[in-house]
């Protein structure tokens, strides 16, 4: 296994497109750093005004955190898409496949890898953004809450991995790719559809949240992750009525389900795989 | 060594390979002819558990297919050969050292021997994006033979190669067959074949017409020329209702005969004959016109 994940690690490394997905998140972090700084400039921070920026500032963080999502849910997707199949399209699986590794043994270890890869990624990348709303917007984290979002919001991209995964072993690069996107997609639809339901105390519309939920959690831990990070903060600000907040806040089974959720998948995966003809 | 039996592989309107039945003993190096698409290659990724046969089993030293101990025995150069071109070829073949459980201390020998082997001393270092195809060909046979396996099967094994390349794989080939290494050749160069193989198999649409060691084929059948004065009609009448391809042209006969045994027996009927023979050539047919012969005319398929 640890051969596995050392090759993998070190193709990570040698990725192009990881090169330019680090250049394009500094430039997000300096455009949003810009942003909160001329945001800050222009409120001012004193008196009356201190009120009005920590709510804007929390939208702000809010919505950093949502751009946030999206970054590292391409990353996951790309990472993933090609894990197993783009090996199959060009042979190097082959060697790989043929040598005394067990095709288990190959899913779990870049499995493993990719997931290392692409947690650390999320956990700078809001560690970067609530770094900035600290520094200019002087927000106030409770620091075990803030690390216990950023904790959950690890499993943000391992679930799209694991679905990325899942369709690489069954599918080409291609399909696999834009089908993950696709579910990402669905369930952040789905998760705007269900915090407006609760905005409207709609129950169906939180119901189909909650389904959405179910075929992929990712949007259910960015919301578990926020509510985790935000803390108080979150209660007296007017964004969380809104498609990004947690007017509806799931429940933590949602967590033990998203593990559960992974640990299937990745089983499909390796089932699908070892079935294969290569 | 290896075994196949009644091995099949069908896929949704086509049968790749059907109740091919193999047995290869240790140290023959076996070549399989075919023609393009006859399944030589699945048949290979069914030995070594790359694709899972419909019916049948292949054993390796007593046990199934795609084995993990099976494997440690075992290198496979597939025809479609790529690697990872992030890496260089000394990073690569360390990486399979690893995968094979080479010993710490005994890695740098094996993967300086393997790349000697081969002809890619000195160019370790180099990425393997830069390598020619042919230089990746032979990286991929350094990683077959890195773990020095008791088996090892190569699928086109000279495909990108340039003949002083093809010598090279011979030369490997001949050193592998030394030390006691069973072979299992793909190709489709006969040459190539005929220069290395000790036993022989044609595969055609997926069934194997025949096999058996290579001076059975090469004996099999003799193509006589005589230069020859007063033939007898009648004789020329006889082997020609025989079927042996008869031809004579300016006291040049040309037959075929069924073996060497026959060749003196035919001469001994032209002189009984009268006829009065001038000289004499015999030789084996070539392994192109067995192959010929058998992957075209054999009626079984």
């Amino acid at each position: 296994m640890k051969h596995v994940i050392k090759l993998t690690l070190k193709e990570v490394v040698n990725k192009r497109i990881i090169h330019l997905g680090i250049i394009l998140t500094l430039i997000y972090l300096l455009i949003y750093g810009t942003g909160l700084y001329y945001t800050v400039k222009d409120l001012g921070s004193q008196g009356e005004q201190f009120f009005l920026l920590q709510q804007i500032g929390y939208q702000l963080l809010i919505l950093g955190w949502y751009v946030s999502t999206f970054m590292v849910g391409s990353m996951a997707v790309i990472t993933g898409a090609g894990s197993i199949s783009q090996e199959i399209e060009n042979g190097t699986i082959l060697g790989l496949a043929s040598s005394p590794l067990k095709r288990s043994t190959i899913i779990l270890g870049k499995f493993i890898a990719y997931g290392v890869v692409t947690s650390l990624y999320s956990s700078i990348l809001l560690t970067a953004v609530m770094g900035l709303n600290l520094y200019f917007c002087r927000l106030v984290f409770d620091p075990w809450g803030a690390a216990a979002g950023i904790l959950i919001f690890m499993l943000f991209p391992l679930t799209l991995l694991v679905v990325t995964m899942l369709f690489s072993s069954l599918f080409s690069t291609m399909t696999a790719g834009i089908s993950a996107f696709m579910v990402f997609v669905v369930t952040i639809i789905g998760g705007f559809v269900e915090q407006i339901g609760a905005l409207m105390g709609n129950t169906a519309l939180v119901n189909i949240g909650i389904i959405s939920s179910l075929l992929m959690p990712a949007d259910a831990v960015y919301r578990l992750a926020v509510a985790q990070a935000s803390g108080t903060m979150a209660q007296s600000s007017i964004v969380n009525f809104g498609p990004f907040g947690i007017a509806s806040t799931p429940s933590t089974l949602m967590l033990v389900y998203t593990i559960v959720y992974i640990g299937v998948l990745l089983s499909a995966a390796v089932y699908y795989f070892q079935k294969k003809d290569l | 060594m290896l075994e196949t039996e009644k091995l099949s592989k069908k896929y949704e309107h086509t049968a790749a390979c059907t109740d091919i039945c193999l047995s290869i003993k240790e140290g023959q190096v076996f070549g399989l002819l075919g023609p393009n698409g006859a399944g030589k290659s699945t048949l290979v990724k069914m030995i070594i558990g790359l694709v899972r046969p419909s019916s049948g089993k292949a054993l390796i030293m007593g046990r199934a297919a795609g084995d993990i101990e099976v494997r440690y025995k075992t290198g496979y150069l597939p025809e479609m050969f790529r690697f990872y071109d992030w890496l260089n070829a000394w990073e690569l073949l360390s990486f399979y050292a690893r995968v094979y459980q080479i010993p710490a201390d005994k890695e740098k020998l094996a993967i300086q021997e393997a790349l000697e082997l081969v002809g890619l001393k000195g160019r370790e270092k180099g990425m393997i994006k830069t390598y020619s195809k042919g230089m990746q060909q032979r990286l991929g046979l350094a990683r077959a033979i890195l773990h020095q396996p008791a088996l090892v099967l190569l699928d086109e094994p000279t495909s990108a190669l340039d003949p002083l390349g093809r010598r090279d794989v011979r030369d490997v080939i001949k050193r592998l067959q030394q030390r006691g290494t069973t072979i299992f050749l793909n190709s489709h160069l006969l040459g190539e074949v005929e220069m290395t193989c000790s036993h022989l198999g044609f595969i055609k649409r997926g069934h194997l017409i025949d096999a058996g060691p290579i001076a059975d084929f090469m004996t099999k059948e003799q193509e006589i020329t005589v230069e020859v004065d007063n033939l007898n009609h009648d004789l020329f009448t006889r082997w020609n209702i025989e079927g042996r391809a008869v031809n004579m042209n300016d006291k040049l006969l040309q037959l075929k005969a069924v073996n060497r045994e026959e060749v003196p027996v035919i001469i001994n009927e032209i002189i009984g004959a009268g006829g009065r023979i001038y000289r004499v050539e015999s030789r084996s047919r070539g392994l192109e016109e067995v192959f010929i012969d058998l992957i075209e005319n054999d009626g079984a398929v």
